[in-house]
């Protein structure tokens, strides 16, 4: 008898159901105890469904190809001296963030999937999981790999671990993760699979991969599409998990909601980080933060919220100030990195001409109101041989984690500092988003380990001032941190191109 | 609300002030100065007057500032914890009403950063 | 006018005929061209429909392995061996 080809959607069935068993020596939950207590209710496992209809065996097939054409293109760009077709080297201090900040978080990503695998009891969740545990740990390993190519000739690639574990700047990622990791089982999915890469990559990978392919760096672009081809299958089933969830039981729909608000807010407060990249860390320009703000969410993300309103689903709470935000998040968060890069594994500089004209472009009033005059005062202070720098450690959030830069929507000169009292201790954040965050679970947001306060218990290697702490984590002036225009990384820069300066002079390639 | 969880879950804050040593954390922002673009943060013992932190701790952090040399702290428009607050410069503090973690912040009467610019 | 939906490309030889083929198929389907990447909008709903995609490229054509070159998505999927359908279901 001749066998006939399975279609995708009998192969799925067979290939993701009937691989489980019921447990008899203990009960089912006693085995998985940990999908039940967040009162989440599931009537049937069976429902959960892969729109993608992906199997392990077409997994293997299709990653694997992706990792020859990845690799093909690594060893070219290494063989080759790639980095020397960047646009400028000031582009680095985005591949450093990556590198420090976003790589470590995929690992995260990757021990996350793990957990959360063995502890859904239905098969075709656990499938999902494992795919995407796997992909997790290949977009961290192909990211190192891809910088390693950068390690050998410019500083701040050198320690991204040890950095992880001790920068301010890295705790805002670290702590995204972790505080999923130690939720849930549907948290975890709600904050990773649905908020971060349903609502938010989109704002990461897109206007960001293709600025790195925008400013010659065809390592980046590679890996960063390499991993965004898995990120859109995660993306579907970021959509497909919250749909099952609310499906399965209306008693669901009120808590999907918080965690829906919860990591929308999370997610935003992490991009601003991002919304730096585009905006100032890309010497060739692709598109600003606030306008790829008004494709991604408030285009795209406002769809989906559209969609889910059948399901009695509402767009996330304060999405409204993000977006009367997006015209100040990313200069204000570039002041911070400006005057405080010289603990960072990065550099930081002051706009170029050319960038100042275009973020006026950008941003018009709001710009040349508030942030221009910044600029030109930090650039006299310069020229007075006077390059400022912050000595002081700053207020940081007690949810998200970020130095409070930012300011009360209606007035862009003060900043917004909320302050909670619970059991009789003070707690302060950034935002009344952040707030309500905390006022949920301040059981687990008072153990938040908020680097200033650890430096000023003595816990940061016992190191007193903000050279020593820059010390702590590894980080050399002018080699791995400061100014750009006095680094190791911009005089090699220029030795390479025959001692000319070679910072762009328009935000076209 | 509490957190949710399988098990007991009762752990102390991280920022305790037992962790500090007899001293206390505080922050401290003057408005419409973005140079430091966040509010600083301070370890300072509670019984410091108000005067002392101003001349050992929030002075060399600010003094560069054109601003500086025409900041009069007898006229400051001080807020503590979000409510308006009117300290004596000579009192400790904790006389203050200052405790761990508390946020200060003042404006300066006519003083609006570089050129008026917040900055 | 409906909600879009979205899916973007990497710009490659493997995906122009599948860029080409979508556009033919979905009239209402506009392509942006960014460096490295193209994104098609298209309101409501967009079909990728593997025979377009094979005339195209003149050979039989695996719907699945359009995994390779995608870099981005929105909307609701529903994918069998000969359409990969995007669509909102909402109001």
């Amino acid at each position: 008898m001749a066998h006939r080809k399975l279609t995708l959607k009998e192969k799925y069935q067979l290939m993701t159901r009937g691989l489980d068993w019921e447990t008899t020596y203990q009960p089912m939950d006693k085995v998985f105890p940990y999908d039940q207590y967040e009162g989440i209710k599931i009537k049937n496992w069976d429902k959960w469904e892969d729109p993608f209809r992906l199997t392990m065996d077409a997994y293997w097939k299709y990653q694997a190809e992706k990792e020859r054409k990845l690799y093909a293109i690594l060893d070219s760009f290494s063989q080759n001296n790639g980095q020397l077709n960047l646009s400028d080297a000031r582009y680095l201090t985005a591949l450093k963030i990556w590198m420090q900040g976003i790589t470590p978080a995929e690992y995260n990503s990757h021990r996350g999937f793990c957990m959360v695998g063995r502890q859904f009891r239905g098969a075709g969740a656990r499938v999902a999981c494992q795919m995407q545990a796997l992909d997790e740990l290949r977009h961290a390993q192909t990211q190192m790999h891809a910088f390693s190519q950068y390690n050998k000739h410019f500083g701040g690639f050198h320690q991204a671990m040890h950095m992880r574990d001790r920068a301010w700047y890295l705790s805002i990622p670290k702590s995204y993760f972790e505080d999923a990791m130690t939720a849930g089982p549907f948290e975890f999915v709600t904050a990773i699979s649905f908020s971060f890469e349903y609502v938010l990559t989109n704002l990461l990978f897109m206007p960001f991969v293709s600025g790195a392919a925008y400013n010659g760096d065809m390592a980046t672009t590679t890996f960063g599409f390499s991993a965004q081809s898995d990120e859109s299958r995660h993306m579907t089933l970021g959509l497909e998990v919250v749909k099952f969830i609310l499906e399965q039981h209306e008693d669901n729909v009120p808590i999907m909601q918080r965690y829906i608000d919860k990591w929308f807010w999370r997610g935003y407060r992490l991009l601003a980080l991002v919304g730096t990249m585009m905006d100032y860390m890309l010497p060739k320009k692709v598109m600003s933060w606030a306008e790829a703000w008004g494709i991604y969410w408030e285009e795209n993300g406002m769809a989906l919220f559209h969609d889910l309103e059948r399901y009695g689903i509402k767009p996330p709470k304060y999405h409204e100030i993000a977006t009367l935000e997006k015209n100040h998040i990313t200069h204000q968060a570039w002041t911070v990195f400006y005057t405080a890069c010289p603990a960072t594994a990065f550099h930081a500089w002051l706009p170029q001409p050319y960038e100042l004209d275009w973020l006026s472009e950008k941003y018009g009033e709001t710009f040349e109101r508030y942030y221009r005059p910044r600029f030109a005062q930090f650039a006299e202070l310069e020229r007075a041989g006077e390059r400022f720098y912050t000595n002081r450690l700053p207020l940081v959030c007690q949810t998200c984690q970020v130095p409070v830069f930012f300011t009360e929507v209606n007035n862009p000169m003060r900043q917004s500092v909320r302050q909670l009292d619970w059991q009789g201790m003070k707690f302060n954040f950034c935002s009344d988003g952040c707030k309500d965050i905390f006022a949920h679970e301040p059981e687990k947001f008072c153990q938040a380990y908020i680097p200033p306060q650890q430096i000023y218990q003595g816990n940061a290697g016992g190191a007193r001032n903000l050279q020593e702490y820059a010390a702590w984590l590894k980080c050399e002036f002018g080699k791995d941190s400061g100014e750009y225009y006095t680094s190791e990384d911009y005089a090699r820069w220029k030795q390479w191109h025959g001692g000319k300066d070679t910072t762009p002079s328009s935000a076209a390639a | 609300m509490a957190t949710i969880s399988i098990g007991d879950y009762d752990f102390k804050p991280a920022d305790r002030v037992e962790n500090y040593g007899g001293d206390i954390n505080i922050y401290c922002c003057w408005e419409h100065h973005l140079l430091i673009p966040c509010p600083a943060a301070y370890r300072l013992p509670p019984d410091i007057p108000l005067i002392d932190f101003l001349e050992t701790m929030f002075r060399p952090d600010h003094q560069h500032h054109p601003d500086y040399a025409r900041l009069n702290y007898h006229n400051l428009i001080w807020t503590l914890d979000g409510k308006s607050w009117q300290p004596k410069l000579a009192a400790s503090l904790r006389e203050g009403g200052v405790v761990h973690m508390s946020y200060l912040s003042f404006r300066a009467p006519g003083l609006d950063g570089f050129n008026g610019h917040g900055v | 006018m409906r909600d879009k939906v979205f899916i973007a490309f990497q710009q490659n030889e493997e995906s122009r005929p599948i860029i080409e083929a979508i556009l033919q198929d979905n009239p209402l389907a506009v392509a942006n061209e960014q460096p490295a990447m193209v994104k098609i909008d298209a309101p409501g709903r967009l079909v990728v429909r593997r025979t377009t995609i094979e005339e195209k490229m003149g050979r039989a054509f695996d719907l699945q392995s359009i995994h390779i070159n995608l870099i981005s998505l929105a909307g609701n999927i529903d994918e069998t061996e000969d359409e990969f359908i995007l669509a909102w279901h909402g109001a």
